[in-house]
């Protein structure tokens, strides 16, 4: 029992070291393509936006639709119908803050994290990452600056829709359903909606894109010549993501409240 | 020049002690595949031998930082049994990869030297498909197009006129051994193969077998 928990502190313990170290070489490799003025780099990293922004975009939608209308339901039920200043508020305290930065994020992890893992699994027992460095070409840089910069940035558009789409359905349903005056939910809405809401949000998407990408790339580059590794790299990807990016819900939730 | 002394590392049975003059032709010949791909790592600087050292041009590959191991690696051009391709680019962005990584050419540039460098190798395919709808031979093309465009002063060929036939091996060789003119004394190339009859179109200055005799 001791030794498993030794095991899984010390496993907690490398998977964060490593992914220190992966920002630490994403954040010199940016400072090198600005100066350097990479025209392949900033090639992946659009290509990594528009694959995991644009093509997650159709899932997003429908969910943000969903959870919009689940939310304006339940409230219109908890509430009476002429609260609706409450409602207001309500999405934003849930739906902008909290629920879309996790649901977006979940979708990526999904998406993009594993694909990510299992892409640079392949490379790297194929030799394309040594092939890639035979041409002078720096793995890290190449390879993991745009996939972290392209995911942080797509998570952040995602999220702004997200927001829109779930908060105009949300009150389009309301209106039609049950009749809530729409300017009683928007004065709910802009009466809390502030900077900060709206930082709160960004950031934590901002900062989950980040994090998705560096662990599927860890997972990635740590398979070693067994192309069952590849599969569990992408397991692997979604389990560590999972678990640090409700983690770090958590901590920017608290750092923003105190 | 290329220095092997006493040169001993994993996956190689014997012990590698050669040397090879900057602007020389020479052909490595090796008892099975796996050494070539060792010897190819441990002049890139991917492997550092067990006892000896690898020198490449007064460089140590293997002691060099990452910086100034991306620099070293720009200088040698090496053609991969395989091509040496990123599997999800296509062949024109595998051909123009290094050229557009490097960062000191414009698009216009880049675009001129490739086509130039495509019309040289006489690869008339899409340039649009993954490198894995290419035949070997036409792999073989693109990766020493690609080496063209950085005019490099060392060309490593591993297993690069294997499994080819006799007009494509004679067309490939006629290419490489062209480049390898026109460069005068500044130009090395290096073949290393574990099929010695491969290597019998190259006119080279030294043959080294991995299991001994040495040919010149």
């Amino acid at each position: 029992m001791v030794s498993h928990l030794g095991r899984s502190a010390l496993a907690a313990y490398i998977t964060i070291a490593d992914l220190i170290t992966l920002f630490a070489t994403v954040f010199r490799g940016l400072i090198d393509t600005i100066v350097h003025g990479r025209r392949s780099v900033a090639q992946v990293c659009m290509r990594q936006v528009f694959f995991t922004g644009n093509e997650a975009f159709k899932v997003v939608f429908v969910i943000s639709i969903a959870v919009g209308i689940a939310i304006i339901s339940q409230m219109s039920n908890v509430t009476d119908a002429g609260r609706g200043s409450l409602i207001g508020k309500v999405f934003v305290w849930v739906v902008i803050r909290e629920i879309a930065p996790l649901i977006t994020a979940l979708v990526v992890i999904a998406r993009s994290g594993s694909a990510i893992a299992i892409e640079l699994g392949q490379m790297k027992l194929k030799g394309e990452i040594e092939y890639l460095e035979t041409l002078g070409i720096q793995g890290e840089q190449y390879l993991l600056m745009p996939r972290v910069l392209g995911v942080g940035v797509a998570l952040f558009i995602l999220n702004v829709y997200f927001n829109l789409i779930a908060v105009s359905s949300g009150l389009l349903v309301s209106w039609l359903g049950w009749q809530i005056p729409l300017s009683h939910i928007k004065q709910g809405i802009i009466s809390v909606l502030t900077l900060r809401e709206l930082l709160i949000s960004s950031s934590k998407s901002l900062l989950f894109g980040f994090v998705i990408a560096a662990l599927g790339c860890n997972a990635g580059l740590r398979v070693g010549d067994s192309i069952t590794q590849i599969p569990q790299a992408g397991t692997k990807s979604v389990i560590h993501s999972l678990v640090i990016v409700f983690i770090l819900d958590v901590l920017v939730s608290f750092t923003f409240i105190f | 020049m290329i220095l092997f002394t006493k040169v001993v590392s994993g996956g190689i049975d014997s012990v590698l002690d050669f040397s090879l003059e900057k602007g020389s032709t020479a052909g490595i010949v090796t008892s099975r595949e796996i050494e070539s791909e060792v010897i190819v790592r441990l002049l890139l600087g991917f492997l550092a031998p067990l006892e000896g050292t690898v020198s490449v041009n007064g460089i140590l590959p293997y002691l060099l930082k990452d910086k100034d191991l991306s620099e070293f690696r720009k200088s040698v051009g090496v053609i991969y049994h395989d091509g040496g391709f990123i599997s999800n680019l296509n062949v024109w962005e595998n051909l123009t990869l290094q050229l557009s990584y490097d960062g000191s050419s414009k698009k216009a540039e880049i675009v001129e030297r490739g086509m130039k460098s495509l019309e040289t190798v006489g690869y008339k395919g899409s340039l649009h498909v993954l490198p894995n709808r290419l035949s070997i031979f036409e792999r073989r093309q693109i990766a020493f197009a690609r080496a063209l465009l950085m005019q490099p002063a060392l060309m490593i060929f591993q297993s690069t006129l294997e499994g080819l036939s006799r007009s494509e091996q004679s067309q490939l060789s006629s290419l490489l051994l062209a480049y390898h003119g026109q460069g005068g004394e500044r130009r090395t190339s290096l073949f290393i193969t574990s099929y010695q009859d491969s290597l019998k179109g190259i006119q080279a200055d030294l043959i080294y077998n991995t299991g001994g005799a040495t040919q010149s």
